[in-house]
């Protein structure tokens, strides 16, 4: 267990500790590290990891163009009547173009007219 | 009582005009006002909107127009879903005042279906906690005993079920968060296969593992609303094309021939030992209804309970890095871009969030990727491998849903892993994405419910539901 794991790791992680707080942190990680080590006593040789319980991979659609999603007349897809949510490439019950843009705005920790608004990078 | 009627009846009798659908939404929210100060288990309530929605079902039912089982059915939903125009917070600081711009895809076929939505229910943070202590709108409360928790993490929807303040709802189960709660709380939690419901506008937890489930007070009410929710979206790669599902055609095929195989290592384990009688009266009843029972061991299930942790934190450290203060949710106040990123993801998730993404990203490191990750997902490998070949001698796999009924509430210990090993009979489901079960079974010597599991195979929901259906007839 490497000394200042939690220092390394909060920093990966974006999270801003204080020193108190990576001690109690670093404690609780090497609790939760000793959890999860039983695990060595497998003999996991030649066994090949299993990312994706169902067999499926990442599929590609259709290479062929298909009617915009968004609209920008501030109409919502479903409004446009024009789906029912099921054909391949729409979306249902979502807000679209101008309307949906001022609802993510509204949503905004911070917003300038039309833009988000984000600290700057360098004090 | 009205609200003691299972959801399907509920249905029928508005179908048929006996009762009308304001008049059943009025109903849940009396219900919830009585409620709802002693249990917490909605975050928020949309009571206007519903009643609204109450009165054009109602209009459309005197119009005779053609109608689902559901149609004018309340349901709750757990807050982790999103829901257009309605505060969803997933039980955190970090998403207190976010209200998203699009509905879920299961949210949307359940308005398909005619169900009116009372709110969203109370979470462990992130999904994160097997008590829905860790919310940062409190715990909820057991009905069956308010000083214990409803499990969790979908322990409000259990809980909002199991005390009659809603028909139906749905959750999530990534480690057992649907089944655990309901056998908790006295009702049914199903999780289907992993793939069988689309995870577009559930916030993502551990991608490989999430699934929606539902929390029902029967199993005809879980079988019908799966079927509902159930089905390939185009939206979700990860969702699987199973044609039209019928899971409500099972229950009523009996138990007769079933293969039931008590797991045998989780009764040497040293349950409560009402949970113990309880899994050993069920596998006499489906032998009574004609299932021939056996015993296995599953010995590698006790290193599921590491690999679930290992994977499950890995994949929610890279979840949650989206959780930035910039475009939506909590921002904190700090010097520059940098540190408004530390100090909003410090102050917005609370301590258990923290911690798991704190594991997450050490075992995804440079250095330590092969050691835990790698390590994890190879014993995924062997633990989905030993459960297929059970299946090879057994229909359904019977056993504990948790080693004990309802804890109190503010059980925690020093060690932060205490709670963890309370999973283990939930997570192999999980990490294999088997379909899995909780039927409530009794209570025990203080009154609280005790919850039996049952496993199928990948797809075989309805070898399950057989057995759930034969059990349920039975008592």
């Amino acid at each position: 267990m490497k000394v200042k794991m939690a220092d390394r790791v909060s920093e990966l992680a974006a999270l801003s500790l204080t020193e108190k707080e990576r001690d109690v942190f670093q404690r609780d990680v090497e609790q939760m590290l000793s959890f999860v080590d039983r695990m060595k006593e497998l003999d996991v040789d030649g066994v090949e990891p299993l990312y994706q319980v169902t067999g499926g991979t990442l599929e590609l659609r259709e290479d062929v163009a298909e009617d915009a999603v968004w609209n920008d007349d501030g109409k919502a897809e479903d409004e446009a009547g024009n789906d029912d949510g099921k054909a391949e490439g729409t979306v249902c019950g979502k807000a679209a173009g101008a309307e949906a843009r001022e609802i993510y705005l509204q949503g905004a920790p911070k917003r300038r007219g039309e833009y988000f608004a984000v600290p700057k990078s360098f004090s | 009582m009205m609200t003691g009627m299972t959801a399907l009846a509920l249905g029928e009798k508005l179908k048929r005009k006996e009762i009308g659908v304001e008049e059943a939404v009025e109903a849940v929210f009396k219900e919830i006002e009585k409620r709802e100060p002693r249990l917490n288990c909605f975050i928020t309530l949309d009571r206007e909107r519903a009643l609204e929605d109450a009165g054009e079902k109602q209009k459309a039912i005197l119009q005779g127009a053609e109608t689902g089982p559901f149609f004018g059915v309340p349901i709750a939903v757990k807050d982790n879903l999103c829901t257009r125009g309605l505060r969803t917070t997933c039980g955190s600081r970090m998403l207190r005042d976010f209200v998203p711009a699009y509905d879920a895809e299961v949210i949307r076929r359940i308005r398909q279906a005619g169900m009116i939505l009372v709110g969203k229910t109370n979470m462990d943070e992130f999904a994160m906690g097997n008590t829905t202590e860790s919310s940062y709108f409190g715990p909820a409360r057991n009905p069956g005993g308010e000083e214990r928790s409803c499990g969790g993490s979908s322990g409000g929807s259990a809980g909002a079920v199991a005390s009659g303040e809603c028909f139906c709802a749905l959750g999530s189960d990534t480690g057992g968060s649907v089944r655990q709660p309901a056998a908790h709380c006295g009702v049914v939690g199903i999780k289907p296969t992993y793939g069988t419901v689309s995870r577009y506008g559930l916030i993502a937890y551990a991608s490989s593992m999430d699934q929606v489930g539902t929390l029902t007070k029967d199993v005809a009410d879980g079988a019908a609303l799966l079927e509902v929710i159930g089905g390939r979206d185009p939206k979700d790669a990860t969702s699987v094309e199973r044609g039209p599902l019928d899971f409500r055609k099972a229950l009523g095929q009996g138990a007769k021939g079933l293969r039931v195989g008590i797991l045998k290592d989780a009764l040497d384990a040293g349950l409560q030992r009402e949970v113990e009688a309880a899994v050993l009266r069920t596998a006499g009843e489906l032998e009574a209804a004609g299932a021939r029972l056996g015993e296995l061991s599953l010995g590698i299930t006790e290193y599921a309970v590491p690999a679930y942790y290992t994977i499950a934190c890995g994949e929610a450290s890279s979840n949650l890095e989206r959780y930035d203060g910039m475009k939506y949710g909590f921002r904190a106040q700090a010097k520059d871009l940098r540190s408004t990123y530390g100090e909003t993801r410090s102050q917005g998730f609370g301590a258990e969030v923290k911690r798991r993404i704190m594991l997450g990203t050490y075992v995804l490191s440079e250095g330590f990727y092969d050691a835990y990750y790698l390590r994890a997902l190879k014993v995924r490998r062997l633990i989905r491998d030993a459960c297929v070949k059970a299946f090879e001698d057994y229909d359904v796999l019977l056993g504990p849903v948790a080693p004990t009924t309802a804890p109190r509430l503010g059980g925690g210990g020093e060690n932060v892993t205490a709670g963890y090993l309370a999973d283990k009979y939930t997570v192999p489901a999980n990490l294999a994405g088997l379909p899995a079960m909780s039927l409530p079974c009794g209570t025990d010597g203080q009154g609280l419910p005790v919850g039996i599991q049952l496993t199928g195979n990948l797809f075989r929901e309805d070898l399950m539901f057989r057995a759930a259906g034969a059990l349920e007839k039975w008592r």
